[in-house]
């Protein structure tokens, strides 16, 4: 029995934190399938992290904190869609750059914000939702059933990007896009509009990830606080093989090395806690060279297309 | 009535370069009209134009009476003009199907779509595959997926640009048949080529360019070819192409000349398993051309890349000079002497970002001539390669130029100057006049030749079996990775030639 006990913890931890770093990876396939890299993932987390906390810091409402989080995510994209799409930068050097302005800017404002109650400011944030009957399941009920709203939206919005972007027309042509943008654009598509409109969603799906770390898990805003969890998306990417389901499952896995590793800490106190951290990051480099190796990215990823290049 | 289509005063320049000149143009539906034009004469600019990838400068275009601005691909299909590029645009990773809806409005894309694309496409007897991805297709599928996108976008004007320099020789019938097709059924075709014998069996007129002037736009059936050549070579074509009765039979006498290259038994198997190269013993005297003729991917291109040292052969001998060179590196390769011009001068011979003075230099950077003080000699480098320029013709005459500026037949001279002066001992060149015009041509297959007299071997690997029999002192012909037979180019027949390229792979001993 005590086995199982452990399982529904560890299932439980896996949903928790697996789903950061699925909105994350989600909004990461979105940016590559239309042909622009988004390094910027981790920047993002924090933008949307800041605005759900100031959100619902000044409202009370987690749900107004869910749509200020949103827009922040929102512009963050357009930014970086302006970087790489209009000005044609480099974009892994825009990524950076934007990571390391908005690692400063979220810092700067949350010190604005919350003043001297910095790093103490707790936010209204969601509850869990139980799910009738299903919640009441043994091990996988108070897991998987019972989790905050954010967690749900993720599993819709996964299966809706995918049959957006495998069945529909416009995902058709977002994929084009990635995969030939000078084929799409003599075909018909809008590809510039098409790439900032992919830039934007990821960004917001990026900010979705800060979100939950906010209002679903911690309640309150702290600097860096998606520590990684943007760059472990970028290999949730490679190992989800640009699939929105892929890139999902991906991101629960290193969630469940996540969780395993912290049920490690306690159950080993005689073993040095800092082994068991590189765990998530070890089956994350395992995971991409063996898995990895076949895997085949959009054709014109990080290419910046020019209409008028000859 | 006004024009179908009513061009006028079209410029364009990229910088400095002026690209297209005051192009003026009147069309009617049904009409086939050919572009003829040396590289760089502004026919593919024209073209993009019309498509909307390329802005014009200057200038105006009427449909039915009525200007158009085209100023996206996308405003352009709505106008109903649609382009078939040389090297295709399609999405490798998707179907025909999928690269054929891309685009559309969702209305245009329902199951009824789906149906049309296969109606239009027995209609037009196309034979394609809906099942396999685009990358698994045929060079002459890929093309007809092409025309079907331009034919299910209801194209009234479509461009093709060089459309048969793709094609298998025996695709091109098929394929010029389904344009006259489209022809027929109302539609206005350009055509855009520099093989004469395809603008006089398809096309009603030509508009024929240089330096991005139209020379004039002429009806097929009573101009005579002479006159189209002349009017596309300008004052060339009274110097150049008369004056140099085709050198070939001046050959050396290479007979008693030692052995440049001896490549003896030499196979090749890839990671799969499957023999690339079976056996090959061939010999280059020094002065001497070996043309290697066969049909596209028989082992020739394989063949070239274990002589310079890009592959490794499996088993076999390879001797410059009578110096074993089987194992050496690419860099001794090139010192001993071997100069190399490879098949894609994009990907391989050039860097495309850099000026033509850097892609001169930059294999031989280190020597004296381009150095000062250790350092490298920007002016140095510069002097050097504004007489290349020169000597080679290489338009626009500018050394700092990137080489992505340049058109195909100035790109192919860059590599070709510079290899040439590289090649002591052995010049290996592969398809070095694929998709060059006439002009074009001829100049390499001089310089090539210059290069033999000077008493280096060559060994010419190209599928254009007449510029082969043309340039070489002997001929061996590749079928199937072997060579089945070595033949003196004056004695044979193309017949025998063909029987050789074909030869079934049980027929060869």
């Amino acid at each position: 029995m005590i086995d199982l006990v452990l399982l529904g913890d560890v299932l439980a931890g896996t949903a928790r934190l697996g789903t950061p770093i699925a909105f994350a990876a989600l909004g990461g396939v979105i940016a590559e399938r239309g042909g622009l890299y988004n390094i910027g993932l981790e920047g993002q987390i924090l933008a949307g992290a800041l605005g759900a906390a100031a959100g619902s810091f000044a409202t009370g409402s987690a749900v107004i904190g869910l749509g200020c989080g949103i827009i922040c995510g929102l512009i963050s994209g357009l930014l970086l869609g302006y970087m790489s799409v209009r000005l044609r930068i480099n974009q892994l050097v825009g990524g950076i750059a934007l990571n390391l302005l908005l690692a400063g800017l979220t810092a700067f404002l949350s010190r604005q914000i919350f003043g001297a109650q910095a790093g103490g400011a707790r936010v209204k944030g969601f509850s869990q939702i139980d799910i009738p009957f299903l919640s009441d399941l043994p091990v996988v009920g108070p897991s998987l059933f019972s989790q905050d709203p954010l967690f749900y939206l993720l599993i819709g919005l996964a299966i809706a990007a995918w049959f957006w972007l495998m069945k529909s027309h416009k995902g058709l042509d977002l994929r084009a896009v990635g995969e030939n943008p000078k084929a799409a654009d003599l075909a018909g598509v809008p590809v510039f509009r098409m790439q900032y409109l992919a830039i934007a969603v990821s960004g917001a799906l990026a900010a979705l990830a800060g979100v939950h770390l906010v209002l679903s898990q911690v309640y309150v805003f702290a600097e860096g606080m998606s520590a990684g969890k943007g760059f472990i998306a970028l290999a949730a990417i490679i190992l989800g093989r640009w699939s929105p389901i892929g890139a999902i499952c991906a991101a629960l896995f290193f969630g469940f090395c996540d969780a395993v590793q912290f049920k490690l800490q306690f159950t080993s106190p005689e073993i040095p806690y800092q082994l068991f951290l590189i765990l998530p990051y070890l089956a994350s480099l395992i995971a991409l060279v063996v898995l990895g190796a076949k895997a085949s990215a959009p054709a014109s990823v990080g290419l910046p297309y020019d209409r008028e290049h000859r | 009535m006004d024009p179908f289509l009513k061009v006028t005063g079209i410029c364009k320049s990229f910088g400095a370069v002026r690209a297209l000149h005051n192009v003026n143009l009147l069309a009617s539906k049904g009409e086939c009209i050919a572009i003829l034009g040396e590289n760089g004469a502004g026919k593919t600019t024209f073209a993009s134009v019309l498509i909307g990838l390329y802005q014009p400068d200057n200038g105006e275009i009427k449909l039915g009476g009525t200007p158009v601005s085209v100023t996206s691909p996308a405003r352009a299909i709505e106008h109903g003009i649609g382009m078939i590029h040389q090297h295709f645009s399609l999405v490798g990773a998707m179907t025909a199907e999928e690269n054929i809806l891309i685009g559309l409005p969702s209305t245009k894309r329902g199951a009824e779509a789906r149906a049309r694309i296969r109606q239009l496409c027995s209609d037009f007897d196309f034979n394609i595959d809906f099942d396999i991805r685009v990358t698994e297709m045929p060079v002459g599928m890929k093309q007809r997926v092409e025309i079907l996108k331009a034919l299910f976008r209801d194209v009234s004007i479509l461009i093709l640009d060089e459309p048969t320099s793709v094609l298998a020789p025996t695709e091109v019938a098929p394929f010029l048949k389904g344009v006259r097709k489209l022809v027929a059924n109302g539609c206005l075709v350009f055509f855009i080529s520099h093989k004469l014998d395809e603008i006089r069996e398809i096309a009603d007129r030509v508009m024929i360019m240089r330096h991005g002037r139209v020379e004039g736009v002429l009806p097929v059936a009573t101009t005579p070819m002479a006159h189209m050549s002349a009017l596309m070579m300008g004052e060339k074509s009274t110097g150049e192409t008369v004056d140099t009765p085709k050198a070939k039979k001046a050959r050396n006498d290479t007979s008693s000349a030692p052995d440049a290259l001896v490549v003896s038994d030499v196979c090749l198997t890839d990671p799969g398993g499957a023999e690339i190269l079976q056996d090959v013993t061939l010999s280059v005297k020094a002065g001497e051309i070996l043309g290697i003729a066969g049909i596209d991917g028989n082992g020739q291109t394989e063949l070239s890349e274990v002589i310079t040292g890009l592959k490794r052969q499996t088993s076999g001998t390879i001797h410059l000079n009578g110096t074993e060179i089987s194992s050496a590196s690419i860099a001794s390769r090139i010192a001993d002497g071997i100069g190399f011009v490879p098949e894609d001068r994009h990907a391989e011979g050039l860097v495309l970002s850099l000026s033509v003075e850097e892609n001169m230099a930059f294999r031989s950077i280190g020597e004296d001539r381009f150095m000062s003080g250790g350092l490298i000699s920007r002016r140095a480098m510069h002097e050097i390669a504004s007489d290349v320029v020169a000597a080679f013709d290489i338009r626009p005459p500018d050394p700092k130029l990137n080489a992505s500026a340049l058109s195909g037949g100035n790109q192919q001279k860059i590599v070709l100057a510079r290899e040439v002066a590289r090649a002591r001992n052995l010049l290996v060149v592969v398809q070095p006049t694929k998709g060059l015009d006439v002009g074009a041509t001829e100049f390499v297959q001089n310089q090539i030749r210059a290069v033999a007299q000077s008493g280096v071997g060559v060994l010419y690997i190209s599928t254009e079996l007449e510029h082969v029999l043309d340039i070489s002192d002997r001929v061996a012909v590749m079928a199937f990775g072997r060579i089945t037979g070595v033949v003196d180019p004056e004695n044979t027949t193309l017949q025998d030639i063909g029987l050789l390229m074909t030869a079934a792979p049980e027929e060869v001993q």
